[in-house]
């Protein structure tokens, strides 16, 4: 709240940027490939899930409750006979899709404020910060607990909460990244040599906002899935009958002990998902950063 | 280097005074967004009270009786003092599901919330300042190797989940069922073990990178170069400097510990605020959550601003008056 | 060798394949200052680090070292360290990056005998003081409240705390200015001490040192008594250094009036004026030096002839009239050259931005095609145009934005410090770059704090500070 800057060490420095030989340096990176490759992986079962369900997700089938993992079932089924693996795809689309949702309608409006202030006059910059600074004193989960509160029960509402919850923090390292650039020897050169302002932003100080906004973006994904599987899991956020990986663990709690399966599935999705969100945004960090590289 | 720009004793008060004008501002700005909680929600508070109350009938008297309560009557920026008012003096309104004093019932569940969030907190202090030495210490060695996995593991674990796998394989799978259900503490401490040990993963790795820069520094080298071991460069020059930014995250995340700990209070069946505040949440009971929310965030600006305090013992550069390197 | 205080045989240091340090031996005598001279990359500070066992693991160290009556294994970092703790003294380059920032710089003093498990002496730290003119009612202060020159004092204090013998120093005067440069040295060698000191800067070390040895490519390249260093007998490759590093003066200006004239210019910090009123007339092809301790405005001065800061009081002057600098009139050259480039784009890019305005628009090639000749004429010839600035050294990314300048031919050109992060060599291209875009008609104004260059480079130099002077 006060002195260092939040989150210092999982921030990207404002003059991150990405490498000359961007795709190739990502896959170099043993975090970066891992993490590709799982990202890949968990959005293409997440895109294809209709295809490949074997069984309709919100289907009950009372004569083949519990059943363990084998011909069939391949995950086994819970106690209302439904496919696990069918909602395990089908409940990949609402974590993985409301992770993405909320990363990237924060991100827009945290570059749009951030830019705003770094580039409007004293007085609305002064204002939208001390509104910024005002909501970054609220910790980002109370923050949804209230907003929740306001809005009621309800999967679109538990991303509005989200969104509600970690704008600020965007918007801030939007404005600082915008106003470094702005301000950097670059920008000051192009405009002594007669370089049109128009062009100065374009060239010297979009590219340093934008990218240290992905890489935030994407090491913030990780603990959106999670946010919206715990909410899920407490009954908040994705609503009966409907498949999500938290809801399944909360619908399944009472039947660990008969079909563990219903536990494990669900917390490995939720495991390699946020794992392959943290590798991807920790590659993305590291390639972003030039000292480290040369 | 002249003898007036001195800051040692001078420089106390003046950033403390600082440090307490910013909370308090923090608190005054995140109050008047708390309270907008309520004339933002849906319905009319009285209705909501009055229907909870089961008055189907309610007489002008009651009804003029509970609007005055609420200051309905002001305009709404008196409305938002005469609110301000009430939790000054200890009044957080009346539930929307019960009728009864917010206040009361918060605080009867409060004292169990605040004990599993105490300790875990204590956990993953201890827990990771201990894995981060550990790992800076051997750098690049295995005991490193297996600080840095363990983090990356339970950096994508959330913490619910890893409470339903410790509940599901340690304590069913072992047959310790029955000595969960018999000892308040042993739930308490094995909740904040989790919660403590889920969280400890994040600082551990910001710790340990900020250690390991600190390792690689001039004043480390210097140290090594007068012979110093490294145990103690680790210790006495590297570690003071990085515990300003692990601080500072730990401070921030004394947030993310209060919102996690209802979930963990459900799991573990605790008796803390956590199944109160759920109800809350699943009917709308508004008055409730914005106790709790308020609570939480006086909670965490004073957790803030200690820990600005104590950086200011850290590092004498932030009690120095700002005007640059003398 | 058995005389010697400390004795060096066949010294290397290599990361995987590169080579840094080959085969290096010397004897460093008693009571002998010596200079270990030499250009950036060629391995001087390397060969400081490896005798304190300061190297990261990955480097590869071999040879022998003879000191405190011991012979000892270079490769052995930690037994090294322990051994040579009370034998050797060491000081750092920079004095504020050497204490760690939150503690005393009495504790910084101390760690000297706590680093061995030692008590601290009271009596010896107050001696010391006494000794290299310490206040010691300082001592308990922090090191941001010191001075770096009065700091590199203390940092020698803390070296010479246990009586080391021998004293390693890693360039102890770059980092504070001239004056206190020859104090710092004196306080080095004081009391007969063995002195092995490392230093880009020949023509301090000729003056203090007793011996100089050049380092070229991590080998010793030639050896000379230090008053010799700039005789005409100095060996070849000493006078290639020292002739490498001389400072060329640019053709005097024309007679054309002046393009930009300050009269009784006041600049404010605060409400405090900066300096006192400042009157000055620059023409075309002019170098005119501005110096000054840190805080005396120079970083100002150059905001306000950039038309960045309005003056106090006073007038700005251009062609004779009171107005704000015309696109591309003005163009400023900072001390951080990486920071003045955009990073994504490769230097030829960043050379031709000048080309992307005016009235004719050229095309691309044709835009890439100038920037090359232009970086070629900056020495730049063998660099890939297409890498991206941070992948250059310090001295070309500023021979880089001088490429710029030339394209962008600004009438008045501010350098800001633009040498001060550069070795000797990197210095001289710099200057000569400068030079040459003055010789085409622009006036520059050249920010230092060091006065000898200055006076060397410049037609006129400016002294900023609360007695202001012209000198012609």
């Amino acid at each position: 709240m006060i002195g260092l800057s939040r989150r210092a060490a999982t921030a990207p420095r404002p003059g991150a940027m990405p490498p000359t030989d961007f795709p190739a340096a990502l896959l170099r990176h043993p975090s970066g490939r891992w993490g590709l490759a799982l990202c890949l992986l968990l959005l293409g079962a997440a895109a294809a899930g209709p295809w490949l369900a074997p069984h309709p997700p919100n289907l009950p089938d009372y004569a083949a409750t519990l059943r363990p993992p084998g011909p069939g079932h391949w995950l086994g089924t819970d106690a209302m006979g439904r496919d696990q693996l069918s909602r395990l795809l089908d409940g990949a689309r609402r974590s993985l899709g409301g992770a993405a949702a909320v990363t990237a309608a924060i991100t827009l409006v945290g570059l749009l404020v951030g830019s705003l202030a770094a580039l409007s006059g004293r007085w609305i910059d002064a204002a939208l910060m001390r509104l910024v600074d005002v909501v970054m004193a609220l910790p980002g989960l109370i923050v949804a607990f209230g907003v929740l509160g306001l809005l009621g029960p309800g999967y679109l509402n538990l991303l509005i909460a989200l969104a509600a919850a970690d704008w600020a923090y965007k918007a801030r390292i939007a404005r600082a990244c915008a106003l470094e650039a702005v301000r950097s020897p670059a920008a000051m050169v192009a405009r002594e040599i007669g370089v049109p302002e128009w062009r100065v932003l374009a060239q010297h100080v979009l590219p340093s906002v934008l990218w240290p906004l992905l890489v935030l973006a994407t090491l913030g994904l990780g603990g959106q899935i999670a946010a919206i599987s715990a909410f899920s899991f407490l009954g908040l956020g994705v609503q009966v009958p409907h498949a999500e990986w938290g809801a399944m663990l909360a619908e399944s709690r009472f039947h660990f002990q008969i079909a563990p399966w219903l536990l494990l599935a669900p917390a490995l999705c939720i495991f390699v998902a946020v794992l392959a969100s943290n590798l991807l945004g920790e590659a993305l960090r590291d390639i972003a950063t030039p000292e480290a590289r040369s | 280097m002249n003898g007036s720009r001195f800051a040692g004793a001078r420089g106390w008060p003046r950033a403390l005074g600082r440090i307490g004008l910013q909370a308090g501002l923090a608190a005054l700005g995140a109050s008047v967004l708390v309270w907008a909680m309520l004339p933002l929600a849906p319905g009319d508070p009285v209705d909501m009270i009055l229907a909870a109350r089961r008055i189907e009938e309610p007489t002008a008297a009651q009804i003029a009786e509970l609007r005055a309560r609420f200051g309905l009557d002001l305009p709404l920026w008196q409305r938002y003092l005469h609110w301000l008012g009430g939790v000054l003096r200890g009044d957080l309104g009346l539930s929307w599901r019960t009728g009864e004093p917010v206040a009361e019932a918060l605080l009867r569940r409060l004292p169990a919330t605040l004990q599993l969030v105490g300790l875990s907190l204590a956990v993953s202090v201890v827990w990771s300042l201990a894995l981060a030495l550990i790992a800076v210490r051997w750098a690049g060695r295995w005991p490193d190797r297996l600080v840095m996995a363990y983090t990356r593991v339970f950096a994508a674990i959330p913490a619910f989940v890893l409470a339903l796998l410790v509940l599901q394989f340690v304590v069913v799978g072992l047959g310790l069922g029955r000595v969960l259900s018999g000892g308040a503490g042993i739930t308490l401490v094995l909740a904040a073990v989790v919660l403590g040990i889920d969280r400890a993963a994040g600082w551990t790795q910001l710790l340990r990178a900020t250690l390991a820069e600190q390792m690689a520094r001039g004043p480390a080298d210097v140290a090594r170069a007068r012979g110093a071991r490294e145990a103690r460069i680790l210790a006495v020059i590297a570690l003071p400097p990085a515990l300003l930014p692990w601080l500072t995250a730990l401070g921030i995340s004394v947030g993310g510990l209060i919102g996690g700990a209802p979930v963990l209070e459900t799991i573990f069946t605790w008796p803390g605020v956590g199944a109160y505040l759920l109800q809350a949440l699943s009917v709308r009971d508004v008055p409730v959550i914005q106790a709790f929310v308020l609570i939480a965030v006086l909670a965490y600006v004073a957790v803030s601003s200690s820990v600005d305090a104590l950086a200011l013992l850290i590092d004498p550069r932030l009690r120095a008056p700002r005007e640059g390197r003398a | 060798m058995s005389a010697a205080a400390l004795a060096v045989r066949g010294l290397s240091v290599a990361y995987g394949t590169a080579v840094v340090v080959r085969d290096l031996s010397f004897d460093l005598q008693p009571g002998e200052v010596l200079a270990l001279v030499g250009l950036s990359g060629c391995g001087k500070t390397t060969v400081l680090r490896a005798l304190l066992g300061l190297l990261p693991p990955s480097a590869r160290v071999d040879g022998r070292l003879r000191a405190a009556g011991e012979d000892l294994a270079p490769n052995d970092r930690t037994a090294l360290r322990r051994r040579l703790g009370h034998a050797i003294g060491f000081v750092a380059q920079n004095p504020f990056d050497a204490c760690a920032p939150h503690r005393s710089v009495r504790a910084h003093i101390e760690e000297a005998w706590r680093a061995l498990g030692h008590r601290p002496d009271p009596a010896r730290i107050a001696a010391l003081c006494d000794r290299l003119g310490l206040d010691p009612a300082m001592l308990d202060r922090f090191p941001h409240e010191w001075s770096g020159g009065m700091l590199q004092r203390a940092n020698i204090a803390a070296a010479l705390a246990l009586d080391p013998p021998v004293v390693l120093a890693d360039e102890p005067t770059s980092a504070v200015d001239a004056d206190n440069a020859k104090a710092v040295m004196a306080c080095l060698r004081d009391g007969g001490r063995s002195v092995l000191v490392v230093s880009h800067d020949l023509d301090l070390m000729a003056r203090t040192a007793n011996r100089i040895l050049l380092l070229e490519n991590g080998r010793i390249a030639a050896e000379t008594p230090a008053g010799q260093a700039y005789a005409e007998t100095a060996p070849g490759p000493i006078r290639t250094f020292a002739r490498a590093a001389a400072l060329v003066r640019p053709p005097e200006p024309s007679a054309a009036p002046p393009l930009l004239e300050c009269q009784d210019l006041v600049l404010v910090r605060g409400a405090r004026p900066l300096f006192p009123p400042l009157s000055l007339r620059l023409r075309p092809g002019e170098v005119l030096g501005v110096v000054g301790p840190s805080g005396s405005g120079k970083s100002s001065l150059l905001a306000a002839l950039a038309g960045r800061l309005p003056p106090a009081a006073g007038l700005i002057l251009r062609d004779g009239a009171e107005r704000p600098p015309r696109r591309g009139e003005v163009l400023t050259l900072f001390q951080n050259a990486l920071s003045s480039m955009n990073p994504r784009w490769p230097i030829e890019r960043v050379v031709a931005e000048p080309l992307t305005v005016g009235p004719v628009r050229l095309a691309r090639a044709a835009r890439a095609a100038a920037a090359r000749a232009m970086l070629a004429r900056q020495g730049l010839a063998e660099v890939d145009p297409g890498r991206r600035p941070w992948q250059l050294s310090t001295g070309q990314t500023q021979r880089v934005t001088l490429a710029r300048a030339a394209l962008a031919r600004p009438r008045l050109l501010l350098a800001d410090e633009p040498t001060s992060a550069l070795d000797p060599r990197q210095r001289c291209l710099a200057i000569e770059g400068l030079a040459r875009i003055a010789a085409a008609g622009s006036a520059v104004v050249l920010v230092s704090h060091d006065r000898g260059m200055l006076d060397r480079v410049c037609h006129r130099v400016v002294t900023l500070d609360p007695c202001s002077t012209m000198r012609p």
